[in-house]
């Protein structure tokens, strides 16, 4: 061991408690940051997760997209061209997606699309009895939507295959049932806006855990939906694609924008503002708990600057032995680094200890009635960058603070330190 | 490893050698504004190597500050230090630390030995300064060096375990680790009852008589300046007396601390 680091450590050693305080600091602020960005991430992975559940990963919108005047002939490259400048296509009047089947064909026949299925969602009315509630009817190909999302999971009661069976079938949102009074097996009379009103049966019960589909939708064959609106049996209002890939989904986007010529949004599109809640939250909550980490830092800067000052005598005699400058600052930056290091490393302990902890036992809390997406249990998430990123902060921190001690410590002047003692 | 290092000049007899400090014009002010004032006033002194001096003079003469300014602590407003033949002036701050390191041993009234560190690390410090006091030949110097000063047994203890005779001891091997062309001594015995500061004021006779040491020690116990070659008085900032006792050791070996021992 140099010299530098057995005075770095001897000198530690000498004051535990007052150390092993400045290390807990460091530790708590480690611990609860960790703790903070495991609890948010938890949440985040979570929405993910219940999102990809229910949602494509890819939609195509009924917008029909043409590339600007001016691309198409820098494309072409024309530079001496006279370009014509006219305002952008007019979308359709009725936002749905017309030839809808041949353009299923064609992005299922894309490499990387796992399964694509049709929807027509329209506005109804539902009643049972004398009973009508208004409903988001999304009509589906029950045995397609099978290969896009994981709805057919989340039946609570009754069955999906019992809506691939039976064409007259219908899937009741958890809240909207409860609202009708309906459950399996009751029928109900469906109204929309365009052909006469159709008498469906519930076959299931959804409880999706996400506010909008369990409140307010019902699930019908997409030929019922469409008649219902008054639509073609080719019309539809999005098609939806399950792709092999969750998270870098430019590339296939910009293949399937490209085969039909329409919007393409990935669900991280359609969820964005959800996301950028969660963001925000997250960005607060770390800016907070930041601070306690910066806070618990400076107290390293703090503990360092005492225990200069209680060594001016020290560190004068040292200087006076013959130790430069530099040395007594390496001193003083390593016992910063030293007390980063230990704190940072019984944080990330203390972290990992309670992650586990809560995932083993998880918080459990009931659901609020209405939410946009029910949240019943504390997820956090595990991930070991967190720890390398938060501890390689907090030591920056730390370095940081012994930095601004250090200049007092290289300012001892030997002679007059001596001599005010003698 | 000795008291020598292979190769090193052995002692000669003092007044034969080129001087190990020659100081030249000193001055010295301390405070600022009004309250500045001079507290060394043109100071010239020269000490050749074997020679052990004493510095005395009322409180307030400027001893310490002088002793200061020639191991390299501080530096003069005016004038020149040269230590073995080096100006101090041309030197940069952490370079003269180095210096000092190689050619300049201090003793303070006060032992300043670090609290958590035992006698043996306490000594081998200014060797750890420049990198070396982890080998087994420096371990082996640094405990000789105790054992000379009579504290062979107390190499481990830490400073809180020893006596004030002994923290001195062990601050004066310290001192002389590093075999120092020089030695300065602030009041060495100043902070020590009566005991305690003879078996001080004996070590460094002996250092002088059997290692040819180079001493300088400030006092104002009139039983050092009894003992020493040579004595200089200093009074408001200027030398005004060098005496210098006849050569040898012998002839006042102990003398005024046998004669007037408290």
């Amino acid at each position: 061991m140099s010299a530098v680091a057995r005075l770095a450590w001897r000198q530690l050693r000498a004051a535990p408690r007052p150390v092993a305080l400045t290390v807990a600091g460091v530790a708590v602020g480690v611990a609860v940051f960790t703790f903070t960005v495991s609890m948010m991430d938890g949440l985040v992975v979570f929405f993910s997760e219940r999102i990809l559940k229910i949602s494509p990963t890819l939609t195509v919108m009924p917008e029909r997209l043409e590339a600007a005047p001016g691309r198409q002939a820098l494309q072409r490259g024309g530079a001496d061209e006279v370009l014509l400048l006219s305002r952008p296509a007019v979308p359709d009047q009725r936002p749905t997606l017309r030839g809808a089947q041949g353009l299923a064909t064609q992005l299922a026949a894309l490499p990387g699309i796992g399964g694509v299925s049709l929807l027509a969602a329209t506005p109804a009315v539902l009643a049972f009895g004398a009973v009508p509630e208004g409903a988001a009817l999304m009509g589906i190909d029950p045995a397609a939507e099978k290969q896009v999302t994981e709805l057919w999971r989340l039946v609570a009661r009754g069955s999906w295959d019992a809506l691939i069976a039976r064409r007259d079938g219908v899937i009741l949102g958890v809240g909207l049932a409860e609202r009708l009074g309906a459950d399996v097996g009751d029928r109900l009379l469906v109204s929309g806006e365009g052909a006469a009103a159709k008498d469906l049966e519930v076959v299931g019960i959804l409880s999706a855990g996400v506010g909008a589909l369990d409140e307010a939708t019902a699930l019908v064959h997409l030929s019922v939906a469409q008649g219902l609106a008054g639509w073609g049996s080719d019309e539809v209002s999005e098609i939806r694609l399950r792709t092999d890939e969750f998270t870098d989904l430019e590339p296939l986007r910009r293949r399937a924008r490209g085969t039909v010529g329409y919007r393409v949004d990935t669900w991280q599109e359609s969820n964005r503002a959800a996301l950028q809640l969660f963001r925000t939250i997250g960005l607060t909550t770390y800016l907070l708990t930041g601070f306690v980490l910066v806070v618990a830092g400076l107290g390293i800067g703090n503990r360092l600057a005492t225990m200069i000052l209680d060594r001016e005598r020290d560190i004068a005699i040292l200087r006076a032995c013959g130790f430069s400058r530099p040395a007594l600052r390496g001193v003083v930056l390593l016992q910063g680094l030293l007390m980063g290091f230990a704190g940072a490393l019984a944080g990330c302990l203390v972290a990992a200890l309670g992650i586990l902890y809560f995932q083993t036992f998880p918080i459990r809390f009931a659901a609020r009635e209405g939410a946009a997406l029910a949240y019943t249990e504390l997820y956090l998430a595990n991930d070991p960058r967190y720890y390398l990123l938060i501890a390689v902060v907090a030591v920056l921190i730390s370095l940081l603070a012994a930095l601004l001690a250090v200049r007092r410590a290289v300012r001892v002047a030997p002679v007059e330190v001596l001599r005010g003692v003698a | 490893m000795g008291w020598r290092e292979p190769g090193s000049v052995p002692p000669r007899e003092p007044g034969e050698n080129a001087p190990v400090l020659q100081a030249t014009d000193l001055v010295r002010r301390l405070g600022s504004g009004a309250a500045a004032r001079e507290v060394l006033r043109g100071v010239d002194l020269t000490l050749h190597a074997g020679e052990f001096a004493a510095l005395t003079g009322p409180s307030g003469s400027g001893k310490s500050t002088l002793l200061y300014l020639l191991g390299g602590l501080d530096r003069p407003d005016r004038g020149e230090v040269r230590i073995a033949g080096t100006p101090l002036s041309a030197v940069r701050d952490d370079d003269l630390a180095r210096l000092r390191n190689r050619l300049v041993g201090f003793v303070y009234q006060f032992h300043f030995l670090l609290p958590e560190f035992s006698a043996l690390d306490n000594v081998l410090m200014p060797l750890w300064a420049r990198g070396g006091g982890r080998s087994r030949a420096d371990r082996a110097w640094g405990t000789e060096l105790l054992e000379w000063m009579g504290l062979g047994d107390k190499t481990g203890k830490l400073p809180r375990e020893l006596s004030g005779g002994e923290q001195q001891r062990v601050a004066v091997a310290r001192a002389l680790v590093n075999r120092p062309q020089l030695l300065l001594a602030d009041e060495p015995t100043g902070n020590l009852d009566s005991l305690n500061a003879q078996a001080v004021y004996q070590l460094f006779r002996r250092l002088h008589q059997e290692q040819g040491q180079t001493i300088l020690v400030v006092t104002h116990d009139p039983r050092w300046a009894a003992a020493s070659d040579r004595v200089l008085r200093l009074l408001d900032g200027r030398i005004v007396a060098d005496e210098r006792r006849p050569p040898g050791p012998a002839a006042h070996d102990n003398e005024g601390f046998d004669r007037g021992g408290s």
